[in-house]
């Protein structure tokens, strides 16, 4: 199926910047250069991951294409991109924007199921931001784990956070609809299995993937901006 | 098609993952980009938000306090919220 | 008795419109602020898109502006005021540290431009790697033979450092770093056959007669090779640098090792051209170039009568275009030397 210019929304951009109140504008200024490719930590490890053509598909209003594409879901917010551009766009802040956009269009749900227990072992029950579990194997060989680092220091192998700040990070939690974020996490399901290859079965089996629980249904997504190398299952 | 090229990238394509065409998308995703982003408190918003404070007030005295600390600055956007809810047509169409 | 003219800077704009004036029979003040004549082609090695050497030309030119006797070179010296109006201006002039007063009948201003110092560009290392130079430092190599070291090694050229950039440089084209970058892969070819020529480009402005044919022989018979993207960085790898850019046409990153890169560096209006604006009582624009009377209609008139503009203090200009508008500066003035 070829795609059809005519199917751009000509107004979305211009339209979203008021409503974005000031914190995504200057995309209409890309010259295309692709000095933010260029420098992309995630684009050198996955070259179809491209925000210079992101850009492009916003500006123009394709949409349709950013938004069901897997390559949205590989920035890591690093702002390189913005460090470098030649005319100030803040890009990782559109990632951010055009991913809730994704969710709420169905797309990109079981990226963020995968932060489900972070957010509430770590975040709502003990009040931190930085998983003990996540960490980097090559820091660890390095340097060595970090909770036995505070221990020789004399500190708790964790940070201690007081039960007053943890009501208070709850509480925030539940006034920014966070809490209730976290239910629609829950009832995750993954929509397209019925596209299910053998080869992405074995690999649904090796990682955990959502389980079937609520209502809301997530998109297979599409590598919109071209196929990784070495094919799809590579990614 | 051979078995193993099957997937799904090359099955189907974005175009007809969706249902409406680009511009009613887009006007989908904006308006909830509004209501995401909205500055206005009408009660209805105002409402979602008691629960977490009140399980926050209901763990003792000392979170009672300090909640009421706040209470200065959250008056004024209550009274617009339920003035708003009370004096004004469509009940609906402001998310009361 | 007809007036003298005073014209402004010893570039190549200004030898042209000092040499037209003398020719018509005008006595002309030359007004140079460098100890010789040529400005900024004095570090050029050929000229594009004919690759003839630039110097032996420009030594023609210069010639014929000392040997004339209508022409009083004033060099070292700068204008350090002008009052009266169109054919009758006052003007004094520092020359080497003692003023001298002159009465002028029109003024041509040709101070010409600046090459950009990129040391904002902290991602291209400019002055911080040793194997990093800009353009005006290539055509230098290339003079005194230093490129001859770069045998068998690969040569990035980075097109755009400094403009069309708003934030680290000028939101303008330079117009001519598209070709001149061309032109320095090609004398690398041509001097050092061996090695490996590769350019980083957004766009190719080919704005001129036979500019586009220029860098199409570059790619077609001297395999200089085109990459779409502008550089992200260059960074220090073992002796040699890591250039990592977008190859934008195809849509991945691509890396590059090089032994010496490039930047094509802007050109900017002279550092004090609005200090010579105020004292003139002329226009600019935002950047510092001066403004014409009207963009297509009058483009060698300043918004003041009897003040008239020639060469790249206007807008960024090849050789070509300067020795135009010097000579079409000197006729128009010609009205007001009586």
């Amino acid at each position: 199926m070829l795609e059809k210019a005519n199917d751009w929304s000509d107004t979305f951009y211009d339209k979203w910047k008021p409503i974005a109140m000031g914190f995504v504008n200057g995309a209409e200024k890309c010259l295309q250069c692709g000095k933010c490719t260029g420098q992309c930590p995630a684009a050198a490890v996955n070259p179809s991951y491209n925000p210079r053509k992101i850009i492009y598909d916003l500006v123009n209003g394709n949409i349709k294409r950013v938004l069901s594409s897997v390559e949205l879901w590989q920035c890591f917010f690093c702002s390189g991109c913005f460090a470098t551009c030649p005319v100030d766009i803040n890009f990782p802040f559109f990632v951010f924007m055009l991913r809730l956009g994704a969710m709420s269009q169905g797309f990109g749900w079981e990226d963020v199921k995968q932060l489900e227990k972070y957010a509430e072992k770590d975040y709502l029950q003990d009040g931190i931001t930085v998983s003990p579990e996540e960490r980097n194997p090559y820091v660890i060989e390095e340097r060595g784990d970090i909770a036995d680092i505070r221990q020789k220091a004399g500190m708790p192998r964790q940070r201690e956070v007081s039960d007053e700040a943890i009501a208070e990070i709850n509480m925030i939690s539940d006034l920014s609809g966070m809490t209730n974020f976290m239910k629609k996490i829950g009832g995750v399901e993954l929509y397209d299995c019925s596209k299910c290859t053998p080869k992405i079965e074995e690999k649904c089996k090796s990682k955990e993937l959502p389980k079937k629980v609520g209502n809301v249904k997530t998109h297979y997504r599409f590598y919109n901006y071209g196929v990784p190398i070495g094919g799809a299952d590579n990614a | 098609m051979d078995e193993k090229y099957k997937d799904g990238y090359v099955e189907k394509n974005y175009m007809e993952a969706f249902d409406g065409s680009g511009e009613e998308i887009g006007e989908e995703v904006l308006n909830y980009f509004e209501e995401l982003f909205s500055l206005e408190m009408p009660l209805g918003r105002m409402m979602k938000m008691m629960p977490g404070m009140f399980k926050y007030a209901k763990r003792g005295k000392k979170y009672r306090k300090n909640l009421m600390n706040f209470a200065p600055e959250m008056m004024p956007m209550m009274k617009d919220a339920i003035k708003d809810a009370v004096g004004l047509g469509n009940k609906e169409e402001r998310g009361v | 008795m007809s007036k003298k003219a005073l014209v402004i800077g010893g570039g190549i704009a200004g030898i042209n419109a000092a040499v037209e004036l003398a020719n018509n029979d005008k006595l002309v003040i030359l007004v140079e602020k460098n100890g010789e004549l040529g400005g900024n082609v004095n570090d050029m090695a050929a000229t594009f898109p004919e690759l003839d050497e630039a110097q032996p030309l420009l030594d023609e030119q210069k010639s014929k502006v000392e040997d004339n006797e209508n022409i009083d070179i004033k060099f070292n010296s700068e204008v350090i005021s002008v009052s009266g109006k169109a054919g009758d201006f006052k003007v004094e002039i520092n020359e080497d540290g003692n003023t001298v007063a002159e009465e002028v009948g029109a003024i041509i201003v040709a101070t010409g431009f600046n090459y950009m110092e990129p040391n904002d560009y902290s991602e291209y290392g400019y002055s911080r790697l040793d194997n990093v130079v800009t353009s005006q430092e290539y055509e230098r190599m290339v003079m005194n033979g230093d490129i001859k070291k770069y045998s068998n090694s690969n040569v990035v050229f980075v097109h755009c450092v400094g403009s069309r950039d708003r934030v680290k440089g000028y939101r303008y084209c330079s117009k001519i770093c598209c070709t001149y970058s061309a032109k320095h892969a090609l004398l690398l070819k041509q001097e050092v056959p061996s090695a490996n020529a590769f350019v980083f480009y957004i766009d190719i402005r080919a704005l001129g007669k036979g500019y586009e044919e220029f860098i199409r022989d570059a790619i077609e018979d001297y395999g200089v090779r085109y990459i779409r993207g502008r550089v992200s960085k260059v960074i220090n790898k073992e002796d040699t640098l890591l250039v990592k850019a977008e190859n934008s046409l195809i849509g991945n990153p691509v890396e590059l090792n090089a032994d010496l890169v490039v930047l094509a560096s802007a050109m900017e209006p002279q550092k004090d051209s609005k200090e010579l604006a105020e004292i003139l009582g002329i226009e600019t624009d935002d950047y510092g170039f001066y403004k014409e009377a009207q963009s297509n209609m009058e483009p060698v008139k300043s918004s003041k009568e009897g003040i008239f503009l020639a060469g790249s203090c206007t807008a960024p200009l090849e050789i070509r275009e300067s020795v135009a508008m010097g000579k079409a500066a000197a006729s128009e003035s010609l009205s007001f030397l009586g």
